[in-house]
């Protein structure tokens, strides 16, 4: 530490662990997706497709904006009253356009949206679509097991740039080999809808709401589908 | 540990200088023709095409994005080395031939072209962690190669977000190549596309 000016000297250490932490940060895990691939996909004949729940509906609006600015200026509690009131203020923007999705099931749209692509392809897949997951016995059954974890849907604001929201869907898909339990397929997705809407235009326009919200889901439904049909992974 | 004063500035300007912020990112943008993969667009004969222009009608054209401090403010634009409907065109391009057919056919059964209008990435910064966003989306319209005449128009879009503790320009290449990849899949596997590419008349069919 010779080389730090004097003044330096007594902040040195502090200095060295500050500027590590926000460098180890770019150090933390990477998730390694795995797609599914041809040979092993053509492998299955029986699958259990389970879509245990709807997720949880939310708006991404004033939290998707936030800084760390807060945090900055007035420490950890300035950052947790900014992130409290900036939740505040999407629940209130979720509570207003809940009505209008009141009987609106992601798991029900996304469950038929997928079983209808998968029919209609020439793919001769045994799909049994179940409630809950399957537990070990019920599994050997299958030759794999396909979950689609729907983490959370709704709308989001696509960038920063951008004032309108996008229907949106996030989630997990995990496909499991019952013969070893091998992971073909484990992804984290997330698809939005094509149209983007203000807020007040989704809150006056119910069924326009529940309309781009079936859109979306359903074809991201499809999509994940297609997956399967002609899958794109290496073989594990 | 105790922070003195020099200490909290010295952190606060490395988390807003963090990354080099004020310097342009010029990402490697583009779609990995190995990875192409073979899929229902090769289980149609073999097409005469052209690929025709990619028009750029995004808001802002000369750039795919904005580094941001942790503030949320703008200090540097993020760029692509290629230009953007280069990109999206090598693309189109890429998963067509790998799946057997001809794109640059001077007397083409169909022509494809489009519009792009989405190809953006952005980070949105959380408590704890980053999450990287890209979004490439584009209007593709397929003409007869004859007559001119419009036989499809369809959207395609593709996106991709990774939350983590954080990443610079390779992160962000790699998410923005997995948006692209995304909106090609689509496009590759979308039933629409694949029935006007299946019912085109060769030229020389009466």
């Amino acid at each position: 530490m010779g080389l730090l000016p004097r003044n330096f000297r007594s902040v040195s250490t502090e200095f060295i662990v500050l500027l590590l932490v926000p460098t180890l940060l770019s150090c933390g895990p990477v998730h390694q997706a795995v797609q599914p691939a041809a040979d092993d996909i053509r492998s299955l004949t029986r699958i259990a497709v389970v879509v245990p729940k709807d997720g949880e509906f939310i708006v991404l609006f004033d939290r998707a904006t936030a800084t760390v600015a807060p945090a900055a200026l007035f420490g950890l509690v300035g950052a947790a009253i900014a992130s409290g009131y900036n939740a505040s203020r999407d629940i209130e923007k979720m509570n207003a356009l809940s009505p209008h999705l009141a009987t609106f099931s992601t798991r029900a749209t996304f469950a038929d949206a997928f079983t209808h692509a998968l029919k209609a392809s020439s793919r001769k897949t045994d799909v049994a679509l179940l409630d809950t997951p399957p537990n070990d016995d019920e599994s050997k059954k299958f030759d794999a097991v396909l979950t689609f974890d729907i983490e959370t849907w709704g709308l989001r604001l696509p960038n920063q740039n951008e004032e309108r929201l996008v229907p949106f869907i996030e989630l997990k898909t995990t496909l499991r080999r019952s013969s070893d339990n091998q992971a073909l397929w484990d992804m984290h997705d997330t698809f939005l809808g094509q149209k983007r809407t203000s807020f007040s235009e989704y809150q006056e326009n119910g069924p326009m709401l529940r309309q781009e919200m079936k859109d979306t889901v359903a074809s991201a439904g499809s999509r994940m589908a297609m997956k399967i049909i002609y899958p794109r992974g290496n073989t594990h | 540990l105790k922070f003195s004063t020099p200490a909290l500035y010295i952190f606060l300007l490395s988390l807003t200088l963090g990354g080099c912020a004020f310097t342009q990112a010029n990402l490697n943008v583009g779609y990995d023709e190995a990875k192409a993969a073979k899929g229902p667009l090769s289980e149609i004969p073999s097409r005469q095409l052209t690929i025709g222009e990619f028009k750029d009608v995004r808001p802002e054209r000369d750039k795919i994005g904005y580094k941001r401090n942790g503030y949320g403010m703008k200090t540097a634009d993020i760029l692509t080395q290629k230009p953007v409907p280069e990109i999206v065109r090598e693309a189109v391009t890429a998963e067509l031939s790998k799946n057997g057919h001809a794109t640059a056919s001077k007397a083409p059964e169909l022509v494809l072209a489009g519009e792009i209008t989405t190809f953006w990435f952005d980070t949105q910064i959380n408590f704890w962690s980053v999450e990287f966003m890209g979004t490439v989306a584009m209007d593709l319209n397929v003409t007869d190669g004859k007559t001119g005449a419009p036989l499809l128009a369809r959207k395609y879009q593709g996106h991709f977000n990774e939350k983590s503790l954080g990443g610079l320009d390779a992160t962000w290449e790699r998410v923005m190549n997995a948006a692209l990849a995304l909106m090609i899949e689509e496009m590759s596997t979308d039933t629409k596309l694949l029935e006007v590419l299946r019912k085109v008349e060769k030229p020389n069919d009466t």
